[in-house]
């Protein structure tokens, strides 16, 4: 008798096991279903609703956690535990949380206010933090990230730049990080400019390489924590709505109770009536907030590639730099490729090749445009999608995407880089005839 | 009559720009999806032909794609702008 429990033990969990995550499973899909409906209705759900189904949920997974420490007393069974239940429990726990703290879910009322995940504003130009400082034009969000991302690179290029020879082997601290660069370096040198620029490689390659490294490092930089999340909190003027706060020692709290805007209350009002979570914030600004006005976080740290003044920027040095190169090598010759005034001699079909000739110009336009707006557009939408994310589903499902906003931010720095690279070892090919299909 | 009801009532300019929206990036990443699917099938191909030149296909295969997805790019940015600026 007791062999055969032995024997049946482990299955008899598992089927026990999966019984339960049925019910985790309907009592999630009921907690939405009661969100939804809620939603539908307009109307703020009660807490009590979601506070039972949470607490359900949590007495649930309590029982099935103690299962499975006690399942896991018989080894044969580890492996059914791992694939079948810890792995989806987890998972499931972890996005009920999330739910609870997310667009659908009620959050924690705090001093009688939700906190959960607010939908973030999202502006295309960059927020003011100033009055007008330099020539009418106010300190931005981005220029602050900006000033980041010059001293993340330069420090590193100085630390760099002053080695002389290899260090000796223990290396730790800023050795590491002077070994990683060197190494970042030497790579796109050896495999990428010898391979696309030939014996220009040297020449063109420290403008290349900054490129690189400067987007590499305001697509890296926007990532972190504290972009986006941390700033003032300031009335909403023409954001429509905006949050009520909350004080909390030293910091103002954003909670996720929308306010209409006076003038326009009864229009906008059931348009978002359920958004997001705490974004803490440095208050200062607005120690005598009153409960009727809505506030708006203004970011202090935004990612400086959101920034189009950076991208268009950027785009303007590596078309312009395109051009430099173009005529350092072919001369003033360089220009006949937008010109081609010596084709109008062949009669009918020279004025064609001169007009495709201007045609030339035009392209040159269009990549300063593509150059900025790819590398705009990837990083702007990867924020934007995080935000979102954040706002539906906060706790697990998040890091999925900042998974790939940090390998977009990687292609979009090789990409701009690459780009640049192709262009200049084309502008430098001469007679413009053909343009090469490989790029090397 | 109904036209006037809807005119007035449905086609406000929030609900234009977020059709607009809508559609411009609906619409704008069809051609970039298929796009990507036929340089990632060549890519595949040649990569099956000629195991040994993987490093620079996969290299020329990202550059093409960097391209292609700009378009998608062009009509996010124009999604973007219509539902948030306009």
């Amino acid at each position: 008798m007791g062999k055969l429990i032995r024997r049946m033990g482990p299955y008899l969990l598992l089927g026990l096991i999966a019984l339960l995550s049925c019910g985790v499973g309907g009592q999630a899909a009921l907690w939405l279903l009661g969100g939804l409906r809620d939603l539908l209705r307009g109307a703020e759900a009660t807490f009590l609703t979601s506070a039972s189904g949470l607490i359900g949920i949590l007495l649930i997974d309590a029982l099935v956690i103690a299962l499975v420490v006690w399942g896991l007393r018989d080894t044969r069974a580890i492996r059914y535990f791992q694939t079948l239940v810890v792995v989806p429990l987890v998972l499931g726990f972890v996005l009920g949380t999330s739910l609870f703290f997310g667009a659908l879910g009620q959050g924690l009322p705090v001093g009688g206010k939700p906190m959960k995940a607010v939908l973030p504003v999202i502006l295309v130009k960059p927020e003011p933090l100033t009055g007008p400082l330099f020539f009418g034009a106010p300190l931005t969000n981005t220029m602050v990230a900006m000033i980041l991302v010059d001293l993340t690179v330069l420090g590193l290029g100085l630390l760099a730049a002053r080695r002389t020879g290899p260090l000796p082997p223990p290396v730790r601290g800023l050795g590491v990080l002077v070994n990683l660069f060197e190494f970042v370096v030497e790579a796109l040198y050896e495999n990428l400019a010898r391979v696309v620029l030939g014996h220009r490689a040297r020449q063109v390659f420290p403008l290349v390489a900054s490129i690189f490294l400067m987007v590499l490092a305001a697509n890296w930089l926007g990532l972190l924590p504290g972009f986006d999340s941390i700033g003032k909190v300031e009335p909403a003027h023409g954001h429509g709505g905006g949050y009520a706060v909350i004080h909390w020692g030293p910091l103002t709290l954003l909670t996720a109770e929308p306010i209409a805007p006076a003038e326009a209350a009864g229009h906008e009002a059931h348009s978002e009536p359920h958004d997001g979570k705490d974004k803490e914030k440095k208050a200062g600004e607005h120690p005598e907030a009153h409960g009727e006005e809505g506030f708006v976080l203004v970011p202090y740290l935004r990612a400086l590639s959101t920034d189009l003044n950076f991208t268009i920027g950027l785009a303007l040095v590596a078309v312009f730099m395109v051009q430099v190169w173009g005529v350092r090598a072919l001369g003033p010759g360089y220009f006949w490729k937008f010109f081609n005034l010596r084709a109008l001699r062949r009669g009918f079909m020279g004025v064609i090749e001169f007009l495709v000739s201007l045609l030339e110009l035009i392209s040159e336009v269009a990549k300063i445009v593509s150059f900025s707006f790819r590398l705009f557009g990837n990083i702007f939408a990867g924020h934007v999608l995080l935000g979102i994310m954040i706002f539906l589903l906060p706790l697990l499902v998040p890091a999925v995407f900042y998974g790939l906003e940090i390998f977009v931010g990687l292609i979009q720095a090789f990409v701009f880089m690459m780009l640049t690279m192709v262009f200049i070892a084309l502008a430098t090919a001469g007679h413009g005839e053909g343009h090469p299909e490989g790029q090397h | 009559m109904l036209g006037l009801i809807l005119a007035q009532e449905i086609l406000s300019p929030q609900a234009l720009s977020a059709l607009g929206a809508g559609l411009a990036i609906g619409l704008g990443a069809i051609g970039p999806g298929i796009g990507i699917g036929l340089l990632a099938s060549g890519a595949l191909q040649a990569i099956g032909r000629n195991p040994e030149a993987t490093p620079q296909i996969q290299l020329n295969m990202i550059l093409a794609i960097a391209f292609t997805e700009a378009i998608a790019i062009y009509a996010l940015v124009v999604a973007l702008l219509l539902k948030f600026v306009v």
